[in-house]
């Protein structure tokens, strides 16, 4: 909160943008908003496509109505079909999976940073340390944003903070916390289709990151030598990513940005 | 004295790869009847490791290669570079240095006194400095071995110096008959005259000769241009490694050779 309010005041935003997606990282992030800048400073905008759940869509208006905040709600579907339908002919009419879905997040982007460019709000992305690790984000897509408020939270915390939230009474919907968490870029997904539970891949980033460890002393712990290896092979192939990242705000011992410097092109564990 | 100089193009973290460098390296040295084969700053791990080295594993895998490549020397000296370690608890420990081998083990390790931390250089995270330079006795040939900055704090070229030690001039004092840099020096337009320059003035004001061997290969966003070179005593160029590609130079302190203009 007190990071996101300096970032604001030094640099002369008034208000900010967040995308919301009804899962739990977005509502986290405009209630972190809400109360370092005030209900009246925060926009949101609800973008859903054809994978959106109708779940997703009722959460967040709930929450919008909880933190009083104004929301704008446009659909990206004939945008996301449109931009299909001109680009087939030279994708040859072959488009994969992963393209269509990271391209539903870089229309959604589209979008915010249009909003945010017309309005002179500050654009807030909103990922987590857990996806930043791995890099199951997508650049220019939901990368998009001048501050990362929460990308050195682990998603484990991320839910811990909800329920700090929530203690008293039910601010984050109790139905965003519950629901599987899911990137909703194609029908039925959840995170876990390709991460290990984040219990375990929290587990293992904090040791790889925060504590420095090595292949070695992770497997020992976790005992699942092809998991720590593949998760720790994501950690190293998603420097190019991060490198991109907004700057994010640190509160853990071992932050991604200046803090932790590691090259882009290496080979340490080929 | 034949130095080879052997301007390879490794990559950052694989040690494997870049073990196997070293080697045929070291063998094209024998092969060309070399006394000694000289490779470039930090050309086990790759410059710039980064934060890799803050990783114990690594260390431990490091030191094990750089034992590898010791054992299978034979009576031609081979200089590498790779991180080592100390162990007085102060600092990092960890130092950017110069290993010389033959006759199957680590004879010599020299640091890296003159650590920089300005613009795209960031030792002084990850690196403690020498406490002093020794010159070491080689075939007759008193070998002064330093590192990359070592060699850019000449007092009387610099106008303005950025350390208050000079390796070089220690290792002159300890009467040193050949110099041997080891670097990795970023290409940036200008940055090979300035080399070039730089070096000669000190040459020829010392009147020794200098084996100076760079890395070559792009890591990430840094681009190294290779371009190793050799002087005479007189300040003359006499070699010059490929630009942007790897190159094998022979290096005969003995032989008269032509200058390059």
């Amino acid at each position: 909160m007190f990071g996101l309010k300096e970032y604001c005041i030094k640099l002369g935003f008034k208000k900010v943008l967040v995308g919301l997606s009804g899962g739990m990282d977005s509502a986290i992030v405009t209630y972190i908003a809400v109360k370092a800048l005030g209900s009246e400073n925060v926009n949101v905008i609800l973008m859903p496509s054809k994978y959106s759940s109708e779940g997703s869509i009722k959460d967040s208006e709930v929450l919008v109505h909880n933190l009083g905040i104004q929301s704008e709600n446009i659909s990206i579907q004939p945008v996301v079909d449109e931009t299909i339908n001109q680009i087939k002919y030279i994708l040859k009419n072959d488009i994969k999976s992963l393209t269509e879905e990271n391209l539903q997040a870089r229309i959604r982007g589209l979008y915010l940073m249009t909003y945010s460019n017309n309005n002179e709000n500050l654009l807030l992305t909103t990922g987590n340390k857990s996806e930043m690790a791995v890099g199951y984000c997508t650049l220019y897509g939901d990368m998009c944003g001048g501050l990362a408020v929460i990308a050195d939270v682990y998603k484990t915390d991320v839910y811990r903070i909800a329920n700090y939230i929530n203690r008293e009474k039910e601010i984050i919907p109790q139905t965003i916390i519950n629901k599987a968490p899911s990137a909703e870029l194609k029908p039925n997904q959840t995170d876990q289709d390709t991460l290990p539970p984040y219990e375990l891949l929290d587990k293992i980033l904090r040791m790889y990151l925060e504590e420095n460890k090595e292949f070695n002393e992770i497997k020992d712990v976790i005992g699942d030598e092809d998991l720590v290896k593949k998760v720790l092979r994501m950690v190293d192939m998603n420097e190019f990513k991060r490198n991109q990242a907004a700057p994010a705000l640190r509160v853990s011992s071992k932050a991604f940005g200046y803090g932790r410097r590691y090259p882009i092109v290496q080979g340490w564990r080929k | 004295m034949k130095i080879a100089l052997c301007q390879i193009d490794p990559i950052i973290g694989h040690l494997d790869y870049n073990k196997k460098k070293i080697l045929d390296g070291y063998k094209k040295a024998i092969e060309a009847k070399a006394d000694l084969a000289i490779f470039p700053e930090l050309s086990l791990v790759g410059y710039p490791p980064l934060d890799l080295v803050e990783k114990s594993e690594f260390r431990k895998t490091v030191n094990k290669a750089a034992k590898e490549i010791a054992s299978q020397t034979g009576g031609v000296g081979l200089i590498f570079g790779a991180i080592t370690e100390d162990n007085d608890k102060i600092g990092t420990d960890i130092h950017n240095s110069a290993i010389l081998c033959f006759d199957g083990k680590i004879q010599f390790v020299q640091h890296k006194t003159l650590i920089p931390n300005y613009d795209v250089f960031d030792e002084m995270r990850y690196f403690d400095s020498a406490e002093s330079v020794s010159v070491f006795e080689f075939k007759e040939e008193k070998l002064g071995i330093s590192i990359c900055e070592d060699i850019w704090n000449d007092a009387d070229y610099w106008y303005r110096r950025r350390y208050h030690k000079d390796p070089i001039q220690d290792l002159l004092k300890q009467n040193a008959s050949i110099l041997i840099n080891i670097s990795a020096s970023p290409y940036a337009y200008g940055k090979r005259c300035a080399r070039q320059e730089m070096l000669s003035v000190l040459t020829k004001k010392d009147a020794i000769p200098l084996a100076y061997v760079c890395c070559v290969g792009a890591q990430t966003d840094l681009i190294f241009d290779g371009a190793s070179m050799c002087f005479d005593g007189n300040g003359n160029l006499v070699k010059i490694g490929k630009a942007f590609e790897e190159d094998f130079l022979i290096f005969d302190t003995k032989e008269k050779s032509a200058p390059i203009i």
